[in-house]
């Protein structure tokens, strides 16, 4: 295998070269290895030492991200993300009756290869959690554009206890050029299941690998996200969560809204109020989270992008510099390049403004209405696409299901079984 | 001259409107930084109102600037930009009725600019050009050798860039010859015609000007001819993009030696310029040293990636062209996607006072990609 392939994390397992490694992974026994409870037991450990603040285990991981993966990792978070999808979670353990005449038995699918994009690196963090939980072995690929995530935490893991030591054991973390053949072959043909997160061109990519003929594919690709408020029910700090989703994650994540649909209109005392708190919290926001670096290409489009608003007769505002805008605009400019903290904020009268213009490919659409109005969007906008219709705040959340997927019944293998002499 | 920021200069009262902004005698580079930046201020100021009054989408531009700031620094630093492919996509025009279109290369952009140049522009412009060439070239006109074809000065076509910039040295020329012919796969040597063209210009020194690729095709077909040495006085210039010589692996050294060889000249009678279609009338000659010089009507700032600040100098960053020349459309002061970097803030070793600066070429395509990077469907 070529040098290239920098090994980020090496269980202790006994391949030489990658493609070792990842047989050496896959072929190992686990079925005594350990159990799902011992497993969320563990990933329940790793959690509070992340509360706990252990210097080791923030470097490398986004401080933002911090207090959300450590939610994330609670047994109580992973237990109910399972039970939301299995309707007996008892079957990950031993074979559960789902009926008069039948068991049920969740076996893990084995080795689940991830390919986790540049921009959100806690991408790696969720999938690998749950399909550990769920007892299969994990190889990870990072980006080269990411830093290491990964390592502080399976040391951690290793350290705290004999099945976290499985858990890490049982992962391997590498990085190398994506357009590495050889090593991408290697793991795509490992792969049981094939996790690839991603823009279009990444998971084209991965999807081109040749791969088993029994391997699930899980593609978390290229969406794009919104959000539907109604000035009259949204609190002062909703707006600031609302904001916090846009802010975080440079709205490089398929969850980050890129418009914001705002019922009102423009110089109305409702509409107004609310963009009062948006644009205030923008800036406060802005400013909380550190954005990252941006290059030339990016910084050219902010400035092009303001420009572009302005002359379609929208209303930009904006910091002096390229932290932030808003541009309020007659309805979405596609345009527009909604990335780096960029939103269109789009006034609307009646919902069914809105729905021309959910795409099919949204992901995630933020809402804080009325009951009867979210009932009544939700549904049109579900059949038009959206995935999901988080609070504020509650956008980047990563949960199961995912852009419509069950993460746990890809990561496992169906098993049942007819009972004796019934 | 003026150097207290009035715009009516002594000696240029019986130059045409059009024409007031050169001052007679200076040399395009010789005006002290002190009185540039006075000089450059007040006529910008005035050239910002001139638009804002006729150009309601400039106009509405100015009003986002002048509420959120253009940042720290002088007068010029701050003064309002316009990305320049906001000309791709909107009709940005200062003057009312007919005026004359400048498209960009099709080569270079999926779509092109529209830049709007109307007569006293155009007048500007072509003092510009001749007041900044003489500088470098000499103002001693000759004959003039176009590896171009001739219809692309002709009609429309010589409202495109390339036509632009071969008629940018036009008052240079004591006559033209064009010797390019369309060709199977494009534009090709024409030898007959540059036989034809050398047999007239015998051992006088010439011009002669190309696209950038075009003119190195060319000198490739020419490297089997058998041609006569050319006077050392001559000069070879080009413009455009690098793109595909990049693709070639072609450097500015092994080019200038492949268009250099034919000739028997020099290397260093091959000057490469820069240049946007947005910004005509002002040629970037590189100097002896290899660095691009600044009139006194004209500025040139470099921005930094993330925060559109000033880049100090030695720093790369986006390459902000600023012109007093544009009056049709507000292309006076435009942002590129182009990189470069202020090499000198004084004292370029090829004598010429002020800022040199380097073009470094077109910004790279954004590395950061995300999942959200997709269109809506």
């Amino acid at each position: 295998m070529s040098p290239a392939v920098e090994p980020v994390w090496t269980p202790a397992s006994p391949g030489t070269d990658f493609a070792g490694q990842l047989a050496a992974l896959r072929s190992a026994p686990r079925q005594a290895s350990a159990g799902v409870n011992e497993r969320l037991a563990a990933l329940h450990g790793l959690s509070e030492a992340l509360l706990s603040g252990a210097r080791n285990l923030r470097e490398g991981l986004p401080a933002d991200g911090l207090a959300f993966l450590s939610a994330f990792l609670r047994e109580d978070n992973l237990r109910s993300l399972i039970a939301r999808e299995v309707p007996a979670p008892d079957a990950l353990s031993q074979f559960v009756a789902i009926g008069p005449r039948k068991s049920l038995r969740l076996l893990p699918r084995g080795l689940v290869c991830h390919w986790v994009a540049g921009n959100v690196p806690l991408l790696a963090v969720f999938s690998w959690a749950v399909s550990a939980a769920l007892g299969n072995a994990n190889a990870i690929r990072l980006s080269s554009r990411q830093g290491d995530v990964m390592s502080p935490l399976l040391r951690s893991l290793a350290a705290q206890s004999p099945v976290g030591r499985i858990i890490s054991d049982e992962t391997l973390v590498v990085t190398f050029d994506r357009n590495h053949t050889e090593a991408q072959h290697a793991m795509s043909l490992a792969a049981d299941v094939r996790i690839a997160w991603g823009g279009r061109d990444a998971v084209d990519a991965i999807r081109g690998l040749p791969t088993r003929w029994d391997c699930e594919d899980v593609v978390f690709g290229p969406r794009m996200s919104m959000a539907v408020i109604d000035p009259a029910v949204i609190k002062p700090t909703a707006v600031t969560r609302l904001v916090t989703d846009i802010v975080i994650f440079d709205q490089l994540a398929c969850s980050s809204p890129q418009v914001v649909f705002v019922k009102g209109v423009p110089d109305e005392a409702g509409f107004d109020a609310f963009m009062g708190l948006f644009q205030e919290a923008f800036a406060r926001q802005s400013a909380a989270f550190r954005r990252h670096g941006l290059d030339f290409a990016e910084t050219f489009r902010i400035s092009l992008d303001r420009s572009r608003a302005i002359l379609s007769g929208g209303t930009v505002l904006r910091d002096g510099g390229t932290q932030w805008t808003v541009a309020i605009m007659a309805a979405p400019a596609d345009g527009i390049d909604c990335a780096n903290r960029f939103v269109q904020v789009v006034p609307y009268q009646s919902l069914d403004e809105i729905y021309p213009f959910v795409p099919e490919n949204a992901q995630t659409c933020v809402v804080q209405l009325p009951p009867q109005d979210l009932a009544a969007f939700s549904e049109q906008a579900a059949w038009r696409g959206v995935c999901r219709f988080p609070n504020p705040g509650e956008g980047n959340h990563f949960e199961n299901p995912w852009d419509g997927i069950g993460l746990v019944s890809r990561l496992t293998r169906f098993v049942v079984r007819s009972e004796a002499g019934r | 001259m003026a150097t207290n920021g009035e715009l009516t200069v002594p000696g240029q009262a019986a130059a045409a409107p059009e024409l007031q902004l050169f001052v007679p005698g200076l040399a395009p580079f010789a005006m002290p930084a002190a009185e540039k930046a006075i000089f450059l201020a007040s006529r910008l100021a005035e050239l910002l109102e001139y638009h804002r009054e006729r150009c309601p989408g400039y106009a509405r531009l100015l009003t986002d600037w002048e509420q959120y700031g253009g940042g720290d620094g002088d007068y010029v630093q701050r003064y309002p930009f316009v990305p320049v492919t906001v000309f791709k996509e909107y009709d940005l025009k200062s003057v009312a009725g007919e005026v004359a279109v400048v498209r960009s290369s099709a080569t270079t952009s999926t779509q092109a600019s529209r830049i709007y140049i109307d007569k006293a522009s155009r007048k500007r412009q072509s003092r510009s050009a001749n007041l900044i060439l003489t500088d470098f070239i000499g103002a001693e006109r000759r004959p003039y050798i176009v590896f171009d074809l001739e219809e692309t000065v002709r009609g429309a076509k010589a409202f495109s860039a390339r036509g632009a910039a071969i008629l940018a040295l036009a008052h240079l020329a004591t006559e033209f010859h064009f010797v390019l012919r369309e060709g199977r796969d494009g534009p090709e040597l024409d030898p007959d015609a540059l036989h034809r063209a050398l047999a007239k210009i015998g051992d006088a020194p010439f011009i002669a000007y190309g696209f950038t690729f075009m003119l190195y095709n060319a000198h490739r077909q020419m490297a089997s001819l058998d041609l006569p040495r050319a006077h050392p006085d001559s000069v070879l210039l080009h413009s455009g993009g690098w793109k595909k010589l990049v693709e070639l692996a072609v450097g500015k050294p092994v080019f200038n030696g492949v268009v250099s060889g034919p000739w028997g000249l020099r290397p260093d009678r091959v000057v490469d310029f820069y240049g946007a279609v947005e910004q005509i009338g002002m040629p970037y000659p590189d100097c002896s040293e290899g660095y691009k010089h600044v009139p006194y009507w004209a500025d040139v700032i470099t921005r930094r990636g993330d925060t559109l600040a000033p880049a100090p100098t030695g720093e790369s960053g986006l390459i902000q062209l600023i012109s007093c020349l544009p009056l049709a459309a507000p292309n006076h002061s435009v942002l590129t996607e182009d990189l470069g970097r202020i090499v000198h803030a004084d004292g370029c070793p090829c004598g010429r006072p002020g800022k040199s600066f380097l073009f470094e070429g077109r910004a790279p395509r954004s590395e950061v990609r995300g999942c959200s990077d997709v269109p809506r469907r």
